[in-house]
């Protein structure tokens, strides 16, 4: 995710990108300049970028013991608890990209073939559920993936209480800037790119 | 009705079933889990690195992914520092674990706590063993903490890289800590037999300690330092979670580098993942071959 906002940013403008399938004629110029952009970046990045994390659980460890002072994340809802804990400093602030920021929702499916098809559906019913989605962002700080403005007013009400802290930005905007996830092919491209051009030099 | 008589009266004679019989019968169960899971596992392996993938559309079976290892710089990489980070950590481990039984063998009284001690790292997994190696050498961890507390260090930075380094540090004292003490309990009870009697009578027939050393202690022990080198080689050699926890992700270990390969949700990688675990698995094989008949000509 940090490299595709970074293939983002390297493109200027977003809607080059966003949306279209995958083009080699646009990725490669594009793909070289992104290395030559991370290469430069090294010196700035954890152990000077001679190596680098392998998970983002442990991108979040070094964060919360000061190894690094800024970190990218997909749930950036999650950072109020771990303030709350005391894991991470109470100074810590989430913000957006001058390029945007990737986002997505989460999906639940189904297999054709799936024994169970009708259990699964009432597990999706009530992972959708506006009670079970209020206590995902009320207690884990993760978003809604249902749209509160056709919730009944009381229930809107509820999830617009929720207050994640001063570490949190408030939704709207969170997702001001939202960009759309890139096409599978890039993604796959941008992926292997790194690997070969920038892990494994 | 004579032979009925026969096996009542005579219960503690042994069983008249042909000693190879009962003998296979009594490795039965040991042999079952070895020969099902780990022998079905490799013939699995093997399987699906020349291409056998069933639930994919019928391909031609082909030595393609063996031919991609060495093309693949992940794997090219991995080969040099499994092996060093294996060798450095048997080594160390023997040389660390015989040292520590020759010296709790020399204790007093003390000797069966410190005997006892030494099984304590035995039953701890080795991922809680990794955990704690992370905390203790990580540029955030406890020793960079004391240094910055005593002012040596200004921060993490400034503490030597120990975790994720890329010589595997981390990694090896992970593996020693553990397999160290391993080598000591199994050197220990080499030791007990009646050793301290033929040291006695050699040193009684005016040998040296270095004498003593060479031509008693070392051909006692080295049968036993062998076998117990072999099974940590080999582990260390095999193992996934400390490389994954301690180690960069490039360059891996080869077992770290099976399981990236493994995880690709393109499945036409299977192939080059299982060629890759095969050859973790020759390389364990030929290692432990060529050290058992080191370990014979030792005994000799």
């Amino acid at each position: 995710m940090v490299v595709r906002t970074f293939l983002y940013d390297t493109a200027g403008d977003p809607s080059a990108l966003a949306g279209s399938s995958f083009d080699d004629a646009t990725f490669t110029p594009l793909a070289d300049r992104l290395w030559a952009r991370l290469d430069a970046l090294e010196p700035a990045l954890w152990r000077g970028g001679e190596t680098y994390p392998t998970s983002q659980d442990a991108v979040e460890q070094l964060y919360a013991t000061g190894e690094i002072a800024a970190y990218l994340t997909y749930g950036p809802g999650t950072v109020a608890a771990r303030v709350t804990d005391g894991a991470f400093p109470a100074t810590t602030r989430t913000a957006v990209p001058s390029v945007g920021n990737i986002a997505n929702t989460s999906y639940l499916a189904i297999p054709a073939d799936a024994a169970d098809q009708a259990a699964a559906l009432v597990l999706a019913n009530l992972l959708q559920d506006p009670q079970t989605q209020l206590r995902f962002y009320a207690d884990g700080g993760i978003y809604p993936v249902i749209d509160t403005d056709r919730l009944p007013a009381q229930m809107r009400a509820e999830f617009d209480a929720v207050a994640l802290g001063p570490s949190v930005l408030p939704l709207d905007e969170l997702t001001a800037r939202v960009l759309p996830e890139l096409d599978n092919g890039y993604a796959t491209a941008v992926e292997d790119g790194w690997t070969a051009e920038v892990l494994q030099r | 009705m004579s032979e009925l008589a026969v096996a009542q009266g005579t219960a503690t004679r042994p069983s008249r079933l042909p000693r190879g019989l009962r003998i296979a019968l009594l490795l039965a169960p040991a042999l079952t889990v070895v020969v099902v899971l780990f022998g079905g596992g490799l013939v699995q392996a093997v399987a699906q690195s020349v291409g056998y993938q069933p639930y994919l559309p019928a391909r031609d079976l082909s030595l393609d992914a063996y031919r991609a290892l060495w093309a693949d710089p992940a794997v090219r990489a991995s080969v040099g520092i499994t092996l060093r980070v294996a060798m450095v950590s048997t080594v160390a481990a023997a040389v660390l674990g015989v040292a520590a039984a020759l010296l709790v063998r020399s204790l007093g009284r003390a000797r069966p706590a410190f005997a006892a001690l030494l099984q304590v790292t035995l039953p701890l997994p080795h991922a809680v063993a990794a955990l704690a190696m992370i905390l203790l050498l990580s540029q955030s961890g406890a020793l960079s903490r004391v240094a910055a507390t005593f002012g040596w260090i200004e921060g993490p930075v400034d503490f030597p890289a120990l975790t994720q380094d890329a010589f595997g540090w981390g990694v090896i004292a992970s593996y020693v800590w553990k397999e160290a003490p391993f080598v000591a309990v199994v050197v220990l009870a080499a030791l007990s037999s009646g050793v301290a009697e033929l040291e006695d009578a050699a040193r009684a027939l005016g040998a040296t300690a270095w004498q003593r050393l060479r031509h008693v202690l070392a051909p006692v022990l080295a049968p036993a330092v062998a076998a117990a080198s072999v099974l940590v080689f080999a582990f260390t050699l095999g193992s996934y979670e400390v490389p994954f926890l301690l180690g960069r992700p490039f360059p891996a270990t080869l077992p770290v580098v099976a399981y990236q390969q493994f995880r690709d949700p393109d499945l036409a990688a299977r192939p080059l993942a299982m060629a890759i675990a095969v050859l973790t698995a020759l390389l364990v094989g030929a290692c432990a071959v060529a050290y058992l008949a080191l370990s014979e000509r030792l005994r000799r």
